[in-house]
């Protein structure tokens, strides 16, 4: 048999369905502006991001797994010389230009650091984690994402949180649990004071602080700080249950919503596809999350059960994390919404992640 | 707890997290955009849509007949909106070229509308139709048109004090047009615009979504041939006498409705910025100075009312003066007895002061303020002046001496009226206004007469005796000269030193004249304040008067209801041609041959008849349907036109 025909199609199929209508909602948003041709580079990333789909479908999840160390070494190197190289845009330093294209290493490094984490947690596969191993594996992810934070670049660097949390949830011990929520206490109290005593904060940046002011009151100024998720806000109402249809929404081709394209994407949708568009995009998305946590628990081994449970991980946060944005239910951070907005790095990363799944599926049954 | 279990627990956990956050976004969702969808929707089509007013139309403003003062014409404005225009260099070349404008303007222009900043600029106002249309051929993107009122005063000069005017940008209004905005000014309609968010690179033209309702139009109780009457005369005594200003009212005492309203130097509304605030300012309300000698009325009226003095009763007037305090008060010229009457016909201040001294100070202040002074008339114009009346426990020893002869009082033009008219309505204060009323576009009329009448404020008796009495002062006193043939009039003379650096000057005087015909039952009362008269004349009897005189023989002749004198000769000399506009005064007649006089009225005809040299004989109202000589004939100077004047209704 070969791996294709090993393969979850129905994953396959969600994840082209989601990709298309992508493409054609950064057509419909972007195309007015004097004929851009963005959609056209997307499908072009999709091309890339589906011949690593397939490479890594048919590589062994487990030789990726073991060389997980290499990975992430090469990783934390590209962000340190994304740092001193990069190439600086909307104020963060997160890109390398090549030519035409730019790359973005923090998108990478969550495969690689996935794979990383999946080896490390393999080890504990048998056995509760040890307090020790709990605070090294802290310390392995907080690596890349204090990298990715000095860009700054918040929003990608949460999307690492699932990393720490989700092995240590389900293998770790009750200890490790009560001191993560106690890092979460903690967490909200920095927000609260935040509110209340921003000068104490003197760790975050203005804008940090202004962005989480922003959260609470999102009405406080729609004119600069609000003015995202307002419009945003006033996007989604606008579509209604059936929306505007295509190239027919307001907001977005009177160009009031921001970054339309990408990080907004969704509202895009629900304004012109409507309720019905959204709920489209969220199931298709749910589908293909529920096929990797299937695939995670049919796995071969613990290893490809770790590695599958991380990447339904990520991309549930990563997805969660933008459409609450969207509808103001968290700060606005940056989190494109994989698969679906514009951006070649995200795309081919989520494209990757994937196919680590599809991997894990194909490579369950030992004789093969 | 197996450690299969606790797994599956924990797993079980983490996916109800997931799943639960989920929920909750669809919550929200559900919540945008089903439940706020309308709410939602509004705010996004305030998003993108740019509204701005358009100018109402302001509604006319007209005479006691109907006759347009001022009006408003729609014209079409070019406008842009500067945050979609690429070339602002080539569009405002290609549209300076069509409207001819120069280089200077150009560069004006394109700077305007280079900002883009900006949604919206004028590029020209009130462009001819056909200059618009060529502009629209040039089909440049963010350039439209707006069709705009524009004020015009098709009067010009006539009433310009009373009409006002309003600046273009409408912020600056003056006279009725101020006084009567809330009806005049209509309700703006609203335009409409498409736009985008941050890179305006939408633009999808302007669109009507409220038409403007046109403001009311307002009948004021001005009468425009008396009006003109008014001003002409006033023009000329301005030149004759070299005054500093004149002023004169004429106001119907038996309601307060204000005929005419002139004061010289005056303005032309429709170039009001080119003109001095001195000029534009309305004195008549405004302007308040002493009224001298003319307040003897008040002074006397006081004495009979409270019943101190007899009409016949005789004063020593003490050969020329008289010692008040410190103070010497002189007689112009030397009086011995008077009689009461008498004192007020030669306008004696000696024999004022010692009917003053029969009073209570509380008497003669109390009808002081009966009469209206130290509070404003309540005309409707705007920046009326209130005066000034010292109150009673401000009074010195001397002042009930003064105020007699009219001094330590600053009385308006329109309040000194206010009060003679007392005498010719049978003793009451009216209110005196402007405004007739309100023709609403729907047909609905509103009066603007105020309906208070008041109790009389002098007793008939009194009233009876003072108009007897100030009679006399134009049949043997001091005010000979307002006389007008065949009709009987009363009034009083008043001058005044003009106070200059704070004292009273010896060279430098107000003259005034107040003064109501016919005296049986007054229908016109007239004031006339000439301020700072130059040249050998300055009494109020020589200078004021004649002009009272001169307006009040044009009214009599051309107010039919009168008695009086239908034929005569108007007064209008070739070199006295008033600044008043060519398109009424008819063409130019260069031949010696009769020009066509058909289808002027009576003043244009008048004033060609006039320039030929012929005698106007007038019958019947309207417009000129027949004349005698015919048009074409030749010309017998000295001889006399025969005009037939009907009422001509014009088709619509």
């Amino acid at each position: 048999m070969s791996r294709v025909a090993l393969m979850d199609r129905m994953s396959l199929v969600a994840t082209l369905a989601l990709t298309a209508i992508g493409i054609l909602f950064i057509y419909s948003a972007t195309s007015f502006e004097g004929g851009s041709n963005r959609w056209v580079k997307q499908l072009i990333w999709v091309c890339c991001g589906l011949i690593v789909y397939f490479v890594l479908s048919h590589l062994d999840y487990k030789r990726l797994v073991d060389r997980g160390h290499i990975f992430y070494l090469l990783g934390l190197v590209s962000l340190v010389a994304v740092l001193i190289w990069g190439f600086k845009a909307n104020g963060a330093r997160s890109w390398f230009r090549l030519g035409p294209a730019s790359l973005q290493p923090s998108e990478f490094m969550k495969i690689a650091a996935i794979l990383f984490m999946a080896k490390f947690f393999t080890r504990v596969e048998s056995r509760r984690s040890s307090f020790v191993e709990f605070v090294v594996s802290v310390f392995l992810v907080s690596l890349p994402v204090v990298l990715i934070a000095m860009q700054p670049d918040l929003g990608t660097a949460l999307v690492y949180l699932p990393l720490i949390l989700i092995p240590n949830f389900l293998h770790g011990r009750k200890e490790a649990i009560w001191l993560s929520l106690v890092g979460i206490i903690m967490a909200g109290v920095l927000v609260l004071s935040v509110l209340y005593k921003p000068d104490w904060v003197v760790f975050l940046k203005d804008y940090q602080k202004e962005r989480i002011l922003t959260f609470v009151f999102p009405d406080r100024d729609t004119s600069n700080a609000g003015y995202q998720v307002h419009q945003s806000k006033i996007s989604i109402g606008q579509g209604g249950f059936l929306g505007l249809g295509l190239g027919k929404g307001k907001q977005t081709q009177l160009g009031f919503l921001p970054e339309k394209d990408s990080d907004f994407i969704l509202a895009v949708v629900a304004e012109e596809f409507g309720f019905l568009g959204i709920l489209t995009v969220l199931g298709l998305f749910f589908l293909i999350l529920q096929r990797g946590l299937l695939t995670a628990f049919e796995a071969g081994d613990a290893m490809g059960s770790i590695l599958a449970a991380l990447v339904v991980g990520v991309l549930a946060l990563q997805m969660l994390f933008n459409a609450a944005m969207l509808v103001g239910l968290v700060p606005t951070t940056g989190i494109p919404c994989p698969l679906v907005s514009y951006g070649g790095s995200s795309m081919i990363t989520s494209y990757g992640l994937l196919g680590l799944i599809q991997s894990v599926r194909t490579h369950r049954f030992v004789n093969h | 707890m197996t450690r299969a279990k606790v797994f599956r627990n924990r797993m079980a956990v983490a996916t109800l997290f997931v799943l639960g956050w989920g929920f909750v976004i669809l919550a929200r969702l559900t919540e945008l955009q089903v439940v706020k969808a309308s709410e939602l929707s509004n705010r996004s089509t305030l998003n993108h849509r740019y509204q701005q007013a358009i100018p109402a139309k302001r509604g006319d403003i007209v005479d006691c007949r109907g006759r347009l003062l001022a009006i408003s014409q729609v014209q079409p404005s070019v406008c842009a909106d500067p945050s979609v225009i690429q070339d602002a260099g080539g569009v405002a070349r290609d549209i300076g070229a069509i409207l001819g404008k120069d280089k200077k303007w150009v560069r004006t222009i394109k700077q305007r509308l280079s900002d883009k900043e900006r949604s919206f600029a004028y590029v020209a106002r009130w462009v001819s139709p056909v200059e618009w249309e060529k502009i629209k051929e040039l089909g440049h993107r963010g350039i439209f048109c707006q069709k705009e009122p524009i004020r015009k005063y098709p009067m010009d000069w006539l009433g310009s004090h009373i009409v006002g005017f309003t600046s273009l940008d409408g912020s600056l209004k003056e006279g009725a047009e101020k006084a009567f905005d809330a009806y005049i000014a209509g309700v703006p309609g609203k335009l409409q615009t498409y736009r985008d968010g941050r890179q305006k690179k939408i633009w999808m033209g302007p669109r009507v979504i409220k038409e403007p309702e046109m403001g009311a139009t307002v009948q004021l109780t001005i009468d425009q041939n008396i009006q003109f009457f008014v001003e002409e005369a006033l023009r000329r005594a301005l030149a004759e006498t070299k005054a500093k200003n004149i002023t004169a009212i004429v106001m119907d005492p038996r309601d307060g409705a204000i005929r005419a309203m002139a004061n010289m130097p005056d303005f032309n509304p429709n170039f009001y910025f080119r003109y001095k605030s001195n000029e534009r300012k309305n004195r008549a309300i405004v302007d308040v100075y002493e009224p001298a000698s003319a307040f003897k009325i008040i002074t006397v009226a006081a004495a009979l009312e409270a019943g101190s003095v007899r009409p016949n009763q005789v004063f020593d007037c003490e050969h020329g003066g008289i010692k008040v305090s410190n103070t010497y008060i002189r007689d112009h010229h030397s009086y011995g007895d008077l009689t009461v009457q008498e004192i007020l016909w030669k306008s004696s201040n000696v024999g004022a002061i010692k009917i003053s001294s029969t009073i209570s100070r509380e008497h003669f202040y109390s009808t002081i303020r009966k009469f209206g002074f130290g509070e404003r008339t309540g005309i409707e114009l705007p920046a009326e002046a209130v005066g000034i009346v010292h109150p009673l426990e401000d009074w010195s020893r001397v002042s009930p001496a003064f105020l007699s002869i009219g001094h330590e009082i600053s009385v308006t033009p329109l309040q000194m009226l206010r009060a003679a008219s007392v005498l010719a309505n049978g003793g009451y204060l009216v209110e005196p206004h402007i405004g007739e009323k309100v023709m609403e576009a729907n047909g609905e009329v509103v009066s603007l007469v105020p309906q208070t009448k008041g109790s009389p404020i002098l007793s008939s008796q009194v009233v009876d005796t003072m108009k007897n009495m100030l009679e006399g002062v134009v049949e043997h006193g001091t005010a000979k000269a307002a006389a007008i043939p065949g009709i009987r009039v009363f009034g009083k003379t008043g001058t005044a030193q003009r106070i200059a650096d704070g004292s009273y000057s010896h060279n430098r005087f107000n003259a005034s004249f107040v003064g109501f015909f016919p005296a049986e039952s007054p229908r016109y009362g007239i004031i006339i304040v000439v301020h700072d008269p130059k040249g050998g004349k300055t009494d109020g009897g020589e200078v004021a008067a004649p002009i009272f005189s001169e307006i009040g023989r044009q009214i009599v002749l051309y107010e039919s209801e009168l008695p009086g004198y239908r034929r005569r000769r108007l007064a209008v000399a070739e070199n006295q041609r008033p600044d008043w506009p060519s398109a009424t005064m008819g063409v130019e007649n260069a031949s010696d041959r009769m020009p066509d006089l058909r289808g002027m009225g009576l003043r244009s005809a008048a004033y060609m008849s006039m320039k030929i040299g012929l005698e106007v004989l007038v019958e019947g109202e309207g417009k000129v349907v027949a004349q005698d000589p015919q048009p074409g004939d030749p010309i017998q100077p000295g001889g006399v036109c025969r005009v037939t004047l009907k009422e001509v209704r014009i088709a619509p």
